[in-house]
């Protein structure tokens, strides 16, 4: 399941526009359930609303027309079976990835992966929301490192490589949050970080000690910088009232 | 047949807001932005930001102010026919017929197409006295009538500027000057971003390039829509075309990761194999984080290699 989040979460999941745009299954879909706040000119009527048969996505889905859609929440049931024996929620979102967002033919393991993670998908009974953190993003981060590696271990190169790709990508928000004036050598070390990522050849053993590397030398430093940083949500009032 | 989904530009401005909260589920999440506005790497004046100033001020009869902010404009971008054109409007509306001139003939030059351009910038000509210069351009425009032969769209307004130029040919003071169209600025470019995204997709580059091309009168020198009139002509096979759209997108944002991209890309196509390696290393400069633009380009480099041996 946890492979299932990480390719969710994965911009180079899916192709064309999306990729460019870092969007990925996760920018619509907030933990799995919908993003209030998606809005694109010509493709959104309001915000949370999408047209995924544009053209701008793809032709083989564009329909000519503008007819934004309210993007679903995933917690609930929808109208793709659910139930694994039918397989129907993998040629669903196989169809998704392929057709409606211009990506490369996932294969039948990545399919299962987020098939499994879409099913455990649930709404928190305590709350409606929940917090985006420094905490969550290293979570994700960490899911991410170790969904490359399992798929690494079946030989699936594309899927890992998707992974590597999107941790490089949770590293930038990571990087683009902190604003504090004293975090230049931080900024220096995650920009590092993602280098050292791109440039390291595909390996097991590889990935596993850039994340020891990571967490012993600059998770800490994050934490440190949290309070000053775009996660603690009273500098993210004042940094968004200085640019209004 | 599915289309590969080629044409992007990592420049758009996707509103996936900086939320400190989002739905719950018991696993963590999320994701989107990433997206860096081109405008922000322009030189010391955004000219996206000072065309709107201009437009806004030309708008209200300040032609001074609107002069003042489409030289900002014309600086970075001397090709772009519009802000050349307002410019020397606006001196125009100044009664500085003799620096209108200038202004007026690089509009023209960029734009050959432009009526406007070419009925004022005769006006100004004879503002100046100027008559040789003045009867050749009014020539041309005769010459623009003939081929019209009342046919085509722009038939009444070529008979519109001809009457404005026989007029001021004889010395009488200028009554109108300025676009036939109407202007609005746009603050924000998503939506034609995305019909030209999505024509370019369906393969109709020249409607494409029409749509942003008008956008540019609206929008300025945006380099989204300057990449994308490259990313159109280039698909047509006007590659020197092209080239001149990407330079322009770069000369307003340096580090624009689509044109970079894209101007890369020709340059493979052309056999320029040097180039693009210097736009895939530019790209792995910018892009700390990773971008698939780079990506692109550099599977296209290795594609052209192993073609090639």
């Amino acid at each position: 399941m946890q492979i299932g989040q990480a390719l969710f979460n994965a911009p180079d999941l899916l192709g064309g526009q999306a990729a460019r745009a870092a969007v990925s299954c996760a920018s619509c879909h907030s933990n799995g359930r919908r993003n209030p706040a998606f809005f694109l000119a010509g493709i959104s009527a309001v915000p949370g609303s999408a047209d995924v048969s544009s053209s701008f996505f793809s032709l083989a889905r564009g329909n000519g027309r503008f007819d934004p859609k309210p993007i679903p929440d995933l917690a609930l049931p929808g109208k793709v079976s659910r139930d694994p024996a039918s397989r129907a929620l993998e040629g669903f979102t196989r169809g998704l990835i392929v057709e409606e967002f211009s990506g490369r033919e996932p294969s039948a393991a990545q399919l299962a992966d987020l098939a499994s993670y879409i099913r455990a998908i649930r709404a928190c009974p305590d709350r409606l929301t929940e917090p985006r953190t420094l905490a969550s993003d290293l979570a994700l981060l960490r899911t991410t490192i170790a969904g490359a590696t399992v798929l690494l271990e079946r030989g699936d190169i594309g899927g890992a490589q998707i992974l590597v790709q999107s941790a490089r990508f949770r590293l930038g928000l990571i990087d683009e949050r902190l604003v504090g004036p004293k975090d230049k050598r931080l900024h220096s070390a995650l920009l590092d970080a993602s280098r050292q990522l791109a440039a390291a050849p595909l390996q097991r053993d590889l990935l596993a000690s850039w994340l020891l590397r990571f967490e012993r030398t600059i998770a800490p430093r994050l934490a440190r910088s949290e309070r000053q940083s775009l996660y603690d949500p009273a500098t993210l009032d004042r940094w968004l009232a200085a640019r209004r | 047949m599915i289309l590969p989904m080629k044409p992007a530009i990592g420049g758009i401005a996707l509103i996936l807001a900086l939320a400190s909260a989002q739905p719950a589920l018991s696993s963590g999440g999320g994701g989107g932005g990433g997206a860096e506005m081109p405008s922000t790497s322009a030189p010391a004046y955004d000219p996206v930001v000072e065309y709107r100033k201009g437009i806004a001020a030309f708008e209200a009869k300040d032609y001074k102010k609107a002069a003042a902010a489409f030289k900002h404009v014309v600086a970075v971008v001397p090709t772009h026919a519009p802000a050349q054109y307002l410019l020397g409007a606006s001196l125009m509306g100044q009664g500085d017929y003799k620096r209108a001139i200038k202004p007026l003939e690089a509009a023209l030059k960029a734009d050959p197409s432009l009526i406007d351009a070419q009925r004022d910038l005769v006006i100004s000509y004879a503002q100046q006295g100027d008559t040789a210069k003045a009867t050749a351009q009014r020539g041309a425009m005769v010459a623009r009538k003939t081929a019209c032969a009342a046919a085509c769209p722009e038939a009444a307004q070529i008979d519109a500027a001809l009457g404005m130029i026989d007029a001021a040919i004889a010395g009488a003071k200028p009554q109108a000057f300025g676009p036939s169209r109407a202007l609005r600025s746009l603050a924000s470019i998503d939506r034609t971003y995305v019909d030209a995204v999505a024509l370019i997709n369906e393969g109709r580059y020249q409607p494409a390039i029409a749509m942003l091309q008008d956008a540019l009168w609206n929008a300025g020198p945006h380099p989204d829509l300057l990449t994308y009139l490259g990313y159109a002509n280039r698909k047509l096979g006007h590659y020197d075309t092209a080239a001149v759209w990407y330079r322009t997108a770069l000369a307003v944002a340096p580090n624009h990761r689509g044109a970079i991209e894209y101007y890369g890309e020709l340059k493979l196509e052309r056999g320029d194999r040097q180039g693009a390696l210097a736009h895939l290393a530019r790209l792995e400069r910018i892009c700390g984080f990773g971008c698939v633009q780079a990506d692109e380009l550099r599977a296209q480099i290795a594609e052209a290699g192993q073609s090639a041996s």
